[in-house]
C-alpha cells in the first residue's frame, strides 16, 4: 500500500514501450496484464479439457462440462435449445471471462499489492466487451434475419422508430456502467477496509464479493442473451 | 426441458435486477447525448431538453418491454 491514495488512485502503466516508428506510447497497465492471465487460463484449462476427452469424464474436463452443460441449458431456456447452441459459445466465453475477473480481486493478499484491480474494475474492459456484444447483436441478427432485422427498428409502430434507437444505444452504456460500478464499488470498500485493518474486518464485504461477482457475471451474460436472442428471433 | 422453471426463475431476477440501472442509463444517456449535441450544433438547451426526454420515454419503453415480451403471440 502507498502513501499516494492507495491501490485505487491513479496507476501508472507497468510498461510504456514505444511503438516502433512512431512517437506515440502503448500503455500496459496491471489489470490488462491479470486480463491476459485470465485468458491464458480459460485457454489452457478449456485445451487440457478437450484434448483427451473420455466419456466418463474426469478431473479438469468434468469441471468444464459442467460449467458448459449448466450455461448452455440456461441459454436453452432464454432462446431454444438450437440457437443455445449456435450462440452459447459467445455468451459462455463473456461469462466465464467475467466471472474470474471478478474473482481475481479475491485472491489471498491481493488488495496488498500496488496497483492490482480486477479488469472490470476498470470502464475500459467492460465497455469493450458491452461494445463486443453491441455489434455481436448486429451482426448474428443481421445474419439471421439479413436486412429484415432492421425491421424490428419501426415495430410496433414507425414513430418509434427514435425511441429505438436510443434504447439500442442504451444497451452498451447500462451493460459496461452496471458491470464496472458494481465491481469498483466493491472493490473500494474492501480495499478502504484492508487499509484499516487488514484482518478479519474486511471478510464480509469479501463475502458479498463472492455474491456481487457472480451475481454481476450471470446479469451481463443474460442480458447479452435476451438482446441476441431478441435479435435472432423468428417470427411465425 | 424439464428443469426450464428454475431457470425461468433465475432469468426473472436477473432481468429485474437489471431494471432499475437500465431505467437511470437511459435517461443519463438521454441527458449527456443532448448537452453534447448541444455542444456540437450550438443549439443550448434545446437538444439536451428534447434528448432528456426522449431517454426518459426510452427507458420506459425498455421497461416496458421487459414486462412485456413480445416474443411470445405474434
Amino acid at each position: 500500500m502507498s502513501a499516494e491514495g492507495g491501490h485505487h488512485g491513479p496507476i501508472d502503466p507497468l510498461f510504456n514501450p514505444v511503438i516502433p516508428g512512431t512517437e506515440y506510447h502503448l500503455p500496459i497497465y496491471n489489470f490488462v496484464i491479470t486480463s491476459w492471465v485470465i485468458i491464458l487460463i480459460l485457454t489452457i484449462t478449456a485445451i487440457l479439457a478437450t484434448k483427451n476427452m473420455k466419456r466418463f469424464p474426469k478431473g479438469i474436463q468434468n469441471v468444464w462440462e459442467y460449467a458448459v452443460e449448466g450455461l448452455f441449458g440456461f441459454y436453452g431456456g432464454i432462446m431454444g435449445e438450437e440457437r443455445a447452441r449456435k450462440y452459447g459459445p459467445f455468451l459462455t466465453t463473456c461469462f466465464l471471462y467475467i466471472l474470474l475477473c471478478n474473482y481475481s480481486g479475491l485472491i489471498p493478499g491481493a488488495a496488498m499489492i500496488k496497483g492490482f484491480v480486477p479488469p472490470t474494475n476498470n470502464i475500459s474492459i467492460t465497455a469493450g466487451m458491452s461494445i463486443m456484444v453491441f455489434l455481436s447483436i448486429f451482426y448474428f441478427g443481421i445474419r439471421a434475419k439479413g436486412i429484415g432485422f432492421f425491421k424490428h427498428f419501426f415495430q410496433p409502430m414507425a414513430f418509434l422508430f427514435i425511441l429505438n434507437v436510443i434504447e439500442e444505444l442504451v444497451r452498451p452504456v447500462s451493460l459496461s456502467l452496471r458491470l464496472y460500478g458494481n465491481i469498483y464499488g466493491e472493490e473500494m470498500i474492501i480495499g478502504k477496509l484492508a487499509e484499516m485493518v487488514p484482518f478479519l474486518v474486511p471478510l464480509p464485504m469479501m463475502v458479498l464479493g463472492v455474491l456481487t461477482g457472480g451475481i454481476q457475471a450471470f446479469v451481463f451474460t443474460l442480458l447479452a442473451s435476451t438482446y441476441i436472442a431478441g435479435a435472432t428471433e423468428e417470427h411465425h | 426441458m424439464t428443469d426450464d422453471n428454475g431457470y425461468q426463475g433465475y432469468k426473472g431476477l436477473g432481468l429485474i435486477m437489471s431494471a432499475g440501472f437500465t431505467m437511470a442509463a437511459s435517461v443519463l444517456f438521454g441527458y449527456f447525448a443532448g448537452s453534447w449535441l448541444d455542444k456540437y450544433f450550438g443549439t443550448k438547451p434545446w437538444l439536451t431538453l428534447i434528448m432528456f426526454i426522449l431517454g426518459t420515454a426510452a427507458g420506459l419503453k425498455s421497461l416496458y418491454n421487459l414486462a412485456f415480451p413480445k416474443n411470445e403471440g405474434d
